[in-house]
């Protein structure tokens, strides 16, 4: 028996590496929620395997909340999906999040002395004032 | 007797636990959003199946059989369901190649003009 718990031990684990290196991997949201499904089959066949090794009778009730965990995660991450930009699907280094930083500061400083330069025409007569 | 029944719970519980590592792996190896998602359904409800019903026959009580018939119904409605979210949501916003696939019954609902009066963009 503890032979074959071993064995089976064993697989779950290169299994739920398998599983980690596909969530770690992504590409997307939707991809890793896979992952997290099967993750969620790897834990329940874990704990299917230390109640047949014990033979608790006491584990029932987290069968069945892994379960309703790992089903409504999964929906709620389905239906939080929105479309997303392809060249933000990784994590920034942080140079370029620097970059990105340093760019959206100077157009701010541009945009604010936009505002500040004096107006061309303050009250709008100016022309005809040198005409007539 | 219960001998037997000790070997025959320990051949499910090894054939789930192989399940789910052909589960793992194809998740690993597959190209795609669709084809990860077909690979991480079916194998793992099967595993998840052998897994529980190995335990069940391993521990013989009676409120743990029930409880692993429940857990089982419960895997065999919702894991369909959240898999075919998954992959809607995944087809709604963008992320399935769609020139790859055979067959594509969701970009006629979703990109021809629809009869006048349906409301159908309102549905996800």
């Amino acid at each position: 028996m503890i032979l074959v718990v071993a064995a089976c031990g064993v697989l779950l684990f290169a299994a739920a590496i398998a599983v980690l290196y596909r969530i770690e991997r992504g590409p997307s949201t939707l991809d890793r929620m896979v992952g997290v499904d099967v993750m969620t089959s790897v834990v329940l066949g874990a704990l299917a395997l230390l109640v047949a090794y014990t033979r608790r009778a006491d584990l029932l009730a987290v069968f069945v909340v892994v379960s309703v965990v790992g089903f409504l995660g999964s929906v709620a991450v389905a239906r939080a999906a929105r479309p997303e930009d392809p060249g933000k699907r990784r994590i920034l280094t942080i140079e370029e999040e620097r970059a990105i930083a340093e760019a959206e500061a100077a157009e701010e400083d541009s945009q604010t002395d936009e505002d500040n330069a004096e107006p061309v025409h303050p009250d709008g007569s100016d022309e005809e004032d040198t005409d007539g | 007797m219960d001998n037997i029944l000790d070997v025959v719970g320990a051949v499910f519980l090894a054939v789930g636990c192989s399940l789910t590592l052909v589960a793992a792996i194809g998740l690993v190896r597959y190209p795609d959003l669709i084809s990860r998602q077909h690979i991480a359904t079916k194998p793992q409800v099967l595993s998840l199946i052998f897994n529980l019903t190995g335990a069940a026959i391993i521990v013989r009580d009676s409120s743990m059989t029930w409880t692993m018939i429940l857990v089982i119904a419960f895997q065999l409605i919702t894991a369909p369901i959240s898999a075919h979210m998954l992959s809607r949501a995944g087809y709604r916003t963008g992320r399935v190649d769609t020139s790859e696939l055979v067959v594509d019954d969701l970009h006629e609902d979703l990109h021809v003009a629809p009869p006048h009066g349906d409301n159908r963009e309102n549905i996800r």
